[in-house]
């Protein structure tokens, strides 16, 4: 679309009516002054003629040419008359005869003929009427007068009119061209009043948007609008500028800080012992520190611009490129550990961070390394090794040596047992083995700790099932948990068989060293221990809602002895050197322990141990609907009679099936479990019972009466149950028990 | 002193014979006036006869033209249309008035009963022509040449009559050989004043301004025959007015009562002289008065 400027626009708005309105009015105007003149000049016409024809009327009827003539020539001194022809009453002519036949001829009957040029009228010379009232002349019947005295024609010009008309139409066309030139020059007018304001703007924008940031739009408009625009223009502009003045001082600000700041890296970086160097993509130095040129004689000339393979090269430098070039393509961050020959002819050691350098578009244009000469750093490190070494083989040998006058003290006291001790003796002797007791299990853990350091102990690797492993721990944990009043769970996966390949023992060291100490530091709330596939490892996790570790603290727990909130050593607490065992342990089953810790609320350990493939498969069938289900999902609800001789078992038994949320009858005979039993969903039966029956006959009786659902327990293997289990039907089971295996047992039932 | 004596003769007449006529007229009398038209001069006139009737005890009735005429009594004919009416239809006894002497002659020659039983007279609308030739003679002294045009020649002694009074008639016919501006301008040359004439192919509305302009251009006044000639620029003219002639219509209708059979047509009696005194300014001559004129007339016309 064409595009019109403010001016173009008023004009356009300002010329456009009035034209079409001067044209208009122009038009009527004209058209009605001509009909007027032309109405004019036809009634001036018809008077003339008609005067004419008045005049005449004697002079024709005496045919006094004389007067005629005079008539006709008065008449002809009129404007626009330009030709007269007086006919008498038979046609004949009196004055200009030769066009009376013309002007007939374009007459015909009618009185009047005009065409663009001229204008002919007839008029007919009457006689004038005088009433004479005579009364005989009433009757009418001589009437002469109906018969004109003659006719008169007469032509009227029309170039006067012409003349007229014409003046007529140049007056409009200057009036109407006046109108325009004066509605023109106000338009134009109009329009620069809002174009020069808004130019002037538009200029003061310019200047605004190049940066003269002190530019004003003065407020000289007579148009309300444009002073309010630019009144708001130097609002802003004011405003602009302030914040631009406040923006420049905070930049000189921080410039003065950042150059403050750069003054003190590169102080930093100067006077740093590490040294410091930046490669390119050529892996040729681009920088390097004072302490990085205090490498070489002549460091300057020697190292810049150089590959580390020219300079200082060495054995090392073409595994180093490697690494650099490593960091270039990666963009992975990396520590590298390059032994070099330093000055003085000794080969150096140096930790060297390599760092990516980006530019803004993120693409890698040079790697800085970092080095720290970690030669002494090495050196003193070895040595502690040695050391520990040495102790752990001190500790080891002394250990041994330690057990054999404690074994003998333990005989000792045992002996003391034997010799009739009197009330107070014995409570010695009790204190006395107690005290053995803790010193035994403080010197069975240094003797541990020592054996680990000194690497005595090696992994035995086997497959374990994790079952197996969450088993023990159910059996070992959960009574104490219980007793504690502590929620204790155990989750694993029952989707599959999770087998790992690993050393049980040191597994088992590990998870009882984590949850005794869970255990220990819990009041209230619940330890849970979880076994979880993580891709090709299982991650063991043991949570605790205890006192929790604040974050400082958290290097520290692994170190021996140390225990939080006990610094006066109570050894009810124990000796502080579980974590420092389990640390050791998983490190020899190359893991590592993760401790995370809310103050307050808890905490979790965790570590990570490799999946044994072979043996880890998906449980399917049959066989893996027990397994699905939780063991904690088994039991509530669900009515168990158990029957056991032996007391401790059966507390335990019954203790760890009403933890799990079942109900339980507990007998400890058969007898007593046939009159006094309760119809139960599950049965469970030791095979050696105090009373006259067995196990085997007991299920039966009870199976006789209502159909059971039962397992039977054992620690026998002699011969003779082993024959009698040939014609058992129950599924038996060896002690010690394992709850999941009895849960499974019960459950495929 | 003439006039106020025949009008002192003729108010004896009328007062003495009342009660004899009244009783005459009673019986005998029946008087129809039939109008021309009922308007100007005929309304004139038969409003002024009514009031003299009336005062008589003459029965009378007054008709239009286009009404049935009765055939018994007195019918007087006002104005020419009239007269046509009365003279075709039954009536025995007619007095026309207000008709020129030249349409009550036509009337005798188309009807030619009527002239056979005398029962059919008139008052003529023209003076006398010895008035006129008075009224010329004492208007204009030393005119001699007395100018008439006529479209048919006048039945009047004409030239007698002004011979008497010294005066020489002058006659130019207004025919289709000689037009009337010619016939004009021909009796202009030869005249020193214009009689004129009610000739109506002549002397009409029409004409009457070219005539009149033709006399003034020729320096000739023109004698008219009414008071509208004066008016429209004649000189002079002597007339009567319809109540004169009612007066004089009154009075032959007493006669009529006396003796039915002495109806006979007669010129006006009383007559008015009229001078348009700027007309005599315009030609540059002097006259006299019109009331001296009139004088003049009356002694002159005294037997």
């Amino acid at each position: 679309m064409k595009k019109f400027s403010i001016e173009n626009q008023t004009l356009l708005v300002a010329l456009i009516p009035i034209l079409v309105m001067a044209i208009l009015l122009e038009n009527y105007l004209v058209y009605s002054r001509f009909s007027d003149l032309e109405d004019a000049l036809l009634e001036r016409s018809n008077l003339m003629v008609h005067e004419l024809a008045s005049s005449s009327e004697y002079a024709v009827f005496s045919n006094n040419i004389a007067l005629l003539q005079h008539n006709v020539d008065e008449a002809l001194t009129r404007h626009d008359v330009s030709r007269v022809v007086v006919l008498d009453a038979l046609a004949n002519p009196l004055m200009g005869g030769g066009w009376s036949g013309q002007y007939e001829a374009l007459l015909k009957n009618a009185s009047t003929y005009q065409n663009d040029e001229f204008l002919i009228l007839r008029e007919p010379i009457l006689s004038t009427q005088i009433n004479l009232n005579d009364l005989d002349h009433e009757s009418g019947l001589t009437q002469i007068n109906a018969k004109p005295l003659g006719t008169v024609i007469i032509e009227i010009s029309k170039q006067r009119l012409t003349g007229q008309k014409r003046t007529i139409l140049l007056y409009s066309f200057a009036i109407t061209g006046i109108i325009l030139l004066v509605s023109l020059l106000l338009a134009l007018w109009v329009g620069r009043r809002i174009t020069r304001p808004i130019r002037g703007m538009s200029h003061a924008i310019n200047r605004f948007g190049e940066g003269a940031l002190d530019t004003r739009i003065a407020l000289q408009s007579e148009v309300l609008e444009l002073n309010d625009l630019a009144a708001g223009f130097n609002r802003m502009a004011q405003k602009l500028q302030l914040s631009q003045e406040t923006l420049e001082t905070r930049v000189a600000e921080r410039t003065a800080a950042l150059a403050t700041s750069e003054q003190e890296s590169r102080t930093l970086i100067e006077n740093t012992p590490d040294t410091i160097a930046r490669y390119d993509r050529n892996l040729r130095r681009s920088y390097i520190n004072p302490a990085f040129r205090a490498m070489m004689p002549d460091g300057n000339n020697a190292l810049l611009g150089k590959k580390p393979s020219e300079a200082p090269g060495g054995a090392d430098a073409i595994r180093y490129e490697a690494s650099l070039n490593e960091v270039f393509e990666s963009g992975v961050n990396r520590h590298f550990e390059l032994i070099w020959l330093g000055i003085d002819g000794v080969a150096h050691s140096s930790d060297i961070q390599l760092t990516a350098e980006r530019d803004s578009s993120g693409i890698i244009i040079s790697v800085l390394a970092v080095g720290r000469d970690i030669t002494e750093l090495n050196r003193s490190k070895d040595e502690i090794k040695r050391k520990e070494l040495a102790k752990s083989q001190f500790l080891a040998a002394a250990g041994h040596d330690l057990r054999q006058p404690l074994a003998a003290a333990n005989l000792f006291i045992d002996a003391l047992r034997y010799t009739e001790p009197t009330v107070k003796q014995n409570q010695i002797i009790t204190r006395l083995d107690q005290a053995m007791c803790t010193f035994n299990n403080l010197l069975d853990a240094l003797l541990n700790i020592s054996k680990l350091d000194a690497g005595i102990i090696k992994p035995k690797y086997a497959s374990i099932n994790v079952i197996e492993i969450i088993s023990w721990l159910e059996q070992s944990y959960a009574p104490i948990a219980l007793k504690k009043k502590l929620g204790f769970k155990l989750y694993f996966s029952m989707k599959e068989a999770l087998v790992i390949h690993s050393d049980i023992d040191l597994l088992k060291s590990v998870l009882m060293n984590l949850v005794s100490n869970a255990l220990k530091y819990c009041a209230t709330g619940a330890i849970l221990v979880s076994a979880r596939r993580r891709n090709e490892e299982i991650l063991f996790q043991v949570w605790d809602t205890g006192m929790g570790i604040k974050p400082e603290n958290i290097p520290q727990i692994y170190d021996e002895f140390y225990q939080i909130n006990n610094p006066q050593r109570d050894r009810s607490s124990g000796i502080g050197l579980g974590l420092a065992i389990a640390k050791r342990a998983i490190s020899l089953l190359e893991s590592n322990i993760e401790c995370r810790s809310m103050f307050g609320r808890g905490s979790v350990f965790s570590f990570r141990l490799p999946l044994d493939k072979s043996q880890s498969t998906l449980v399917s069938g049959a066989e893996a609907a027990p397994e699905n289900m939780a063991l904690a999902s088994f039991a509530p609800g669900k009515h168990f009679v158990v029957v056991e001789d032996d007391v401790m078992v059966a507390e335990a038994l019954c203790d760890a099936l009403v933890m799990m949320g079942g109900e339980v009858q507990c007998f400890h005979n058969a007898e007593d479990a046939l009159n006094n039993a309760l119809r139960a969903d599950y049965y469970i039966s030791d095979y050696m019972l105090g009373g006259e029956l067995n196990g085997i006959q007991l299920l039966n009786q009870l199976h006789k009466k209502h159909g059971i659902k039962a397992v039977l327990m054992t620690g026998d293997t002699s011969v003779s149950f082993i024959k009698e289990t040939g014609n058992c039907v129950w599924p038996v089971l060896h002690k010690p028990v394992n709850m999941a295996k009895l849960i499974a047992e019960l459950n495929i039932q | 002193v003439l006039n106020h004596f025949k009008l002192f003769f003729l108010m004896l007449l009328f007062y003495t014979a009342s009660p004899a006529f009244a009783q005459i007229s009673n019986d005998s009398i029946q008087v129809t006036i039939v109008l021309s038209e009922k308007r100007g001069s005929y309304e004139e006139f038969s409003n002024a006869l009514d009031a003299l009737l009336i005062a008589r005890h003459i029965p009378h009735r007054v008709i239009a033209a286009t009404d049935p005429i009765p055939s018994s009594g007195l019918l007087i004919g006002v104005g020419t249309k009239a007269a046509t009416a009365v003279a075709a239809s039954d009536a025995t006894s007619v007095l026309n008035v207000l008709i020129s002497k030249e349409r009550q002659l036509s009337l005798l020659h188309d009807f030619p009963a009527r002239a056979a039983a005398h029962t059919f007279a008139a008052i003529y609308l023209d003076q006398p022509i010895s008035r006129q030739a008075h009224l010329i003679a004492a208007l204009l002294p030393g005119k001699k040449n007395v100018g008439i045009l006529y479209s048919s020649p006048p039945q009047a002694p004409m030239r007698q009559t002004l011979k008497a009074l010294n005066l020489n008639l002058q006659e130019q016919a207004v025919d289709p050989a000689t037009p009337l501006p010619e016939a004009l301008a021909a009796i202009l040359s030869r005249s020193e004043v214009l009689l004129a004439l009610p000739d109506a192919p002549v002397y009409n509305d029409t004409t009457i301004r070219n005539i009149l302009l033709s006399t003034f251009r020729s320096g000739i006044p023109l004698i008219g025959f009414s008071q509208g000639y004066v008016k429209a620029g004649a000189l002079c003219a002597v007339y009567s007015t319809p109540k004169q002639i009612a007066s004089q219509a009154a009075l032959l209708i007493l006669q009529y009562g006396v003796n039915p059979q002495q109806l006979v047509s007669q010129y006006p009696l009383e007559f008015e002289v009229l001078v348009n005194e700027q007309v005599a300014r315009s030609l540059g001559i002097k006259v006299k008065g019109a009331s001296a004129l009139h004088d003049e007339i009356d002694i002159k016309e005294a037997p």
